[in-house]
């Protein structure tokens, strides 16, 4: 083995983050570990890493006991984490980052005085990315220019200059689109062939499937189970990470589509979005498909009036109407969840009252000025029952809520604010399996109440299943839409890559 | 609402709110309170002329305008600004009533006065601070100028235009209805602290109970989610730098009451105690969070240093250095509190 962890247990104030964990990792193996937020992972990887320490349990590496104090040690042994927020200094050049932490000197007395050999360090650069088969990628662009596709294997080429045996990613396809993790699971066979150790975090429970020889599932601090990938299918993961069967993970009503609420014409921002047109009716749910920077989430913030738009026509009911702010917006009954809720959705400092309250603060005022508490704690406590917050408590800061709860209270924002239009983008990003059905639910119930809702998500099983039409982007244009019995994973993805009609390799 | 689609989850176990006296305990409010309490009895141990009513009326008289200012500041932080002209502000402010209410004549100097009733000085006095403010905000919100640059840039500009209208001289010759405002009495309490008992007060109330006091909050908390939110934004950041300059016009022309003078040097570097009261006081410099109770204490506990200073006889070339280590001091103990949380 190259590594186990046995018995790892630690600690964090009042909460045990891990109670006694098992884990191992073989050369050329790649191996999956999953759990809902808070089992765990992280602390686990970050034990290894050096972040950490462990409270007991012990480490071997190639059955060697090891203590791993800090991440420079975690280095010298050879193990390498990938984070999700990657490493890198913007700034410097793919060499510079590939070659930071051993740099490439100069022979003599000029290398002694740590002056850099910066030809030997394109060249090795060069080398590294050629042998994770990136031939495309100039070792002298600067970090910050790149996608974050080749942001991620400049942190895996560094990786490997610092002769990594065991390759740890976070999320590592959470920040990609489509196309680049097909990209991605390539280089990660080679570092499997070449004998490599690689731990596989995600949330994509089909990605764990298409690239893991082995599954290990964390629940609360614990080893929840192991699965061969073979026997690996979504419900055993799922009853592992969640501890219980999970009946319906898209509970879905047919719609009963009334008026069009929202309808756009010839929406176009110049460079980003060309003649989009569509329209929503009450009780639908559309979705808006499309990879990563295809001008999904433009078309959103430009109806939403985040962004300034060059030209298009937005009907309301019929009615042209005029929006150059998230206020006029919201004025006429159209609320946006926004992707990231952390930077966008929520004030994290502020209560869940105090956010729940924010979009109708002024209705809740005196006059429109002396803020009625009890009226938002009321309001507050109405919502946080009616969508199961947990903890139902009001006056916690929502920072203190997880991934979930935290939706809910977005949610709960536009609920309270009465709207007519409501566009999600990512509802579900990053949350648990558990509290993702609730929130899928409650879209069911918003549309079922009569709500116009436009759904944006990266995650096809969802579009594909909550649903009744889907629009596809590409490019900054509508691809095309799809019924929802005609939708298929092959075809929104053929769509999407510009492609009409040959079907899409299933990933 | 929605039909339940999971069998109950059992809950995050639901933390406990903790104890009042806990939460009391962890506010930085009291922190400074413990701190002035300790101050205190040192100072009573070591000097007969500290615990007298008038030594404590006096420095609360004395640093009364920089806690009004510290009051305005207050709320320009908490929206995720900072405004480093205030001690320019007070200046400007305190020269244009002193030039409205001076009766002029006493020395040859060419600066017109206008003998105008004081409550009239008084108010163009704050709306000179207002104006100020309000090219603040304009920087900032319109033109998009980082608060930092922005406000510094204004600190040397409104100091400059003091500087350049009196030619360096000092207005004086003030009716005593004025200067009592500096100088005077409300039964036993000095009036500079009943103005700022009164608008702490305000201010307070202001952002307990406006709608604007909790968007404040949340803008400085996450503007881009204030933003999406609806909230507007634009308007309720210019109003803090509005506020801001006038509640520094406030301050400022209080101190010309109070010395008597208005000179070109007045308020001079005096940012450094305003932002440093807010700071001490548990206003955070990222946005979001702070009180105005604490801005008060931050300006009572700097008022109280320095005038331990003046009793254990350090010379006051050196209060300054004091106050900037208190600064450090206290942004410690609000790390090591941050940390603790």
């Amino acid at each position: 083995m190259l590594l186990e962890m046995r018995g790892i247990r630690k600690r964090f104030g009042g909460t045990q983050a891990l109670d006694g964990v098992d884990f191992n990792v073989d050369r050329g193996e790649v191996v999956g570990l999953i759990g809902e937020n808070g089992a765990g992972k992280s602390t686990l990887i970050k034990i290894l890493a050096g972040v950490h320490q462990r409270d007991a349990g012990e480490i071997l590496w190639d059955g060697q006991p090891v203590i791993i104090r800090t991440p420079a040690d975690a280095q010298r042994l050879g193990v390498a984490v990938i984070y999700q927020e990657l490493n890198l200094t913007p700034n410097q050049t793919v060499a510079e980052n590939v070659f930071l932490h051993h740099p490439q000197l100069r022979p003599g007395v000029l290398g002694a005085l740590g002056f850099v050999d910066r030809a030997r360090r394109e060249r090795e650069t060069r080398a590294l990315l050629e042998q994770l088969g990136i031939h495309n990628l100039d070792p002298n662009r600067k970090v910050g220019e790149l996608s974050v596709a080749y942001q991620q294997l400049t942190e895996i080429a560094k990786a490997l200059a610092l002769d990594a045996k065991l390759i740890v990613m976070d999320e590592p396809t959470s920040a990609l689109p489509d196309e680049e993790v097909q990209h991605l699971f390539e280089i990660v066979h080679r570092l499997r062939a070449r004998g490599l150790g690689v731990v596989f975090v995600s949330h994509r429970l089909n990605e764990v499937r298409a690239i893991c020889d082995r599954v290990v599932v964390l629940r609360d601090g614990r080893n929840a189970g192991a699965l061969p990938i073979h026997e690996a299918t979504d419900e055993r993961m799922i009853a592992l990470m969640v501890g219980r069967p999970i009946e319906n993970l898209y509970p879905k009503r047919p719609a009963q589509p009334g008026d069009v609420v929202l309808e756009v014409q010839g929406l176009r921002r110049r460079g980003v979005l060309h003649d989009i047109s569509f329209h929503v009716r009450a009780g639908e749910v559309v979705g808006l498909a499309g990879l990563v920077g295809s001008g999904r989430t433009e078309v959103a913030r430009a109806i939403f009036g985040a962004d300034r738009l060059d030209g298009g026509v937005i009907r309301l009911h019929g009615k042209p109407v005029t929006i150059r702010s998230p206020q006029d917006a919201l004025r006429l009954g159209i609320g946006y969840v926004p992707e990231d809720r952390k930077v966008q959705g929520l004030v994290l400092g502020m209560t869940v009252k105090h956010n729940t309250a924010l979009a109708v603060l002024r209705q809740l005022a005196l006059g429109g000025h002396v803020v009625r508490w009890s009226a938002v704690d009321a309001l507050a406590m109405r919502f946080a029952q009616e969508l199961h917050l947990r903890p139902p408590r009001v006056d916690l800061p929502v920072n203190a809520l997880s991934g979930g709860n935290q939706q809910k209270v977005v949610l709960a924002k536009w609920l309270a604010a009465q709207l007519k239009v409501l566009i999600l983008d990512e509802p579900t990003r990053g949350i648990d399996v558990g509290a993702k059905a609730e929130i899928h639910a409650l879209i069911d119930e918003l549309a079922h109440r009569g709500m116009a809702i436009l759904m944006i998500s990266s995650e096809l099983p969802e579009v594909l299943a909550m649903s009744d039409r889907i629009l596809v982007m590409c490019e900054g244009r509508l691809a095309g839409e799809l019924s929802r019995a005609e939708a298929t994973q092959e075809r929104v993805l053929a769509l999407a890559s510009g492609k009409t009609l040959e079907p899409v390799v299933n990933r | 609402m929605s039909t339940p689609v999971l069998a109950e989850k059992k809950s995050p176990e639901a933390e406990p709110t903790p104890a009042l006296w806990r939460r009391v305990l962890q506010r930085p409010e009291t922190s400074i309170i413990i701190l002035l309490l300790l101050l205190g009895l040192v100072l009573a141990q070591s000097s007969e002329a500290f615990l007298t009513p008038s030594n404590l009326f006096n420095i609360l008289r004395n640093n009364a305008d920089i806690a009004i200012a510290a009051l305005g500041v207050t709320l320009v932080i908490i929206a995720g600004g900072i405004d480093l002209s205030v001690g320019s502000t007070m200046a400007f402010s305190g020269l244009v009533a002193a030039m409205a209410v001076s009766l002029g004549g006493t020395t040859a100097y060419q600066l017109p006065s206008f003998g105008l009733p004081p409550a009239v000085a008084f108010a163009l006095g704050v709306l000179a601070g207002a104006l100020v403010g309000a090219i603040n905000g304009f920087l900032v919100v319109k033109l998009r100028i980082v608060p930092f640059i922005a406000t510094l840039g204004m600190l040397g500009v409104v100091r400059g235009i003091v500087v350049g209208l009196t030619s360096g001289q000092t207005v004086r010759n003030f009716p005593i209805e004025f200067t009592n405002l500096g100088q005077g009495f409300i039964g036993p309490v000095p009036v500079p602290v009943v103005f700022m008992v009164t608008l702490a007060v305000i201010v307070g109330l202001f952002l307990a109970f406006h709608v604007w006091g909790t968007y404040i909050y949340a803008i400085g908390g996450n503007e881009t989610s204030a933003l999406l939110t609806g909230l507007p934004v634009s308007r309720i950041k210019w109003l803090t730098y509005v506020l801001c300059g006038a509640l520094a016009g406030v301050g400022g022309v209080l101190v010309v009451a109070r010395l008597g003078v208005s000179a070109p040097t007045q308020a001079l570097g005096y940012e450094l105690y305003v932002i440093a009261s807010a700071v001490i006081g548990g206003v955070s410099l990222a946005g979001g969070r702070g009180t105005v109770l604490g801005a008060v204490l931050g300006a009572v506990l700097i008022g109280v240093l320095n005038n331990a200073l003046v009793l254990l006889r350090v010379e006051s070339y050196w209060q300054q250095a004091f106050t900037g280590g208190i600064i450090l001091l206290s942004a410690l103990i609000d790390r090591l509190r941050q940390r603790r949380s």
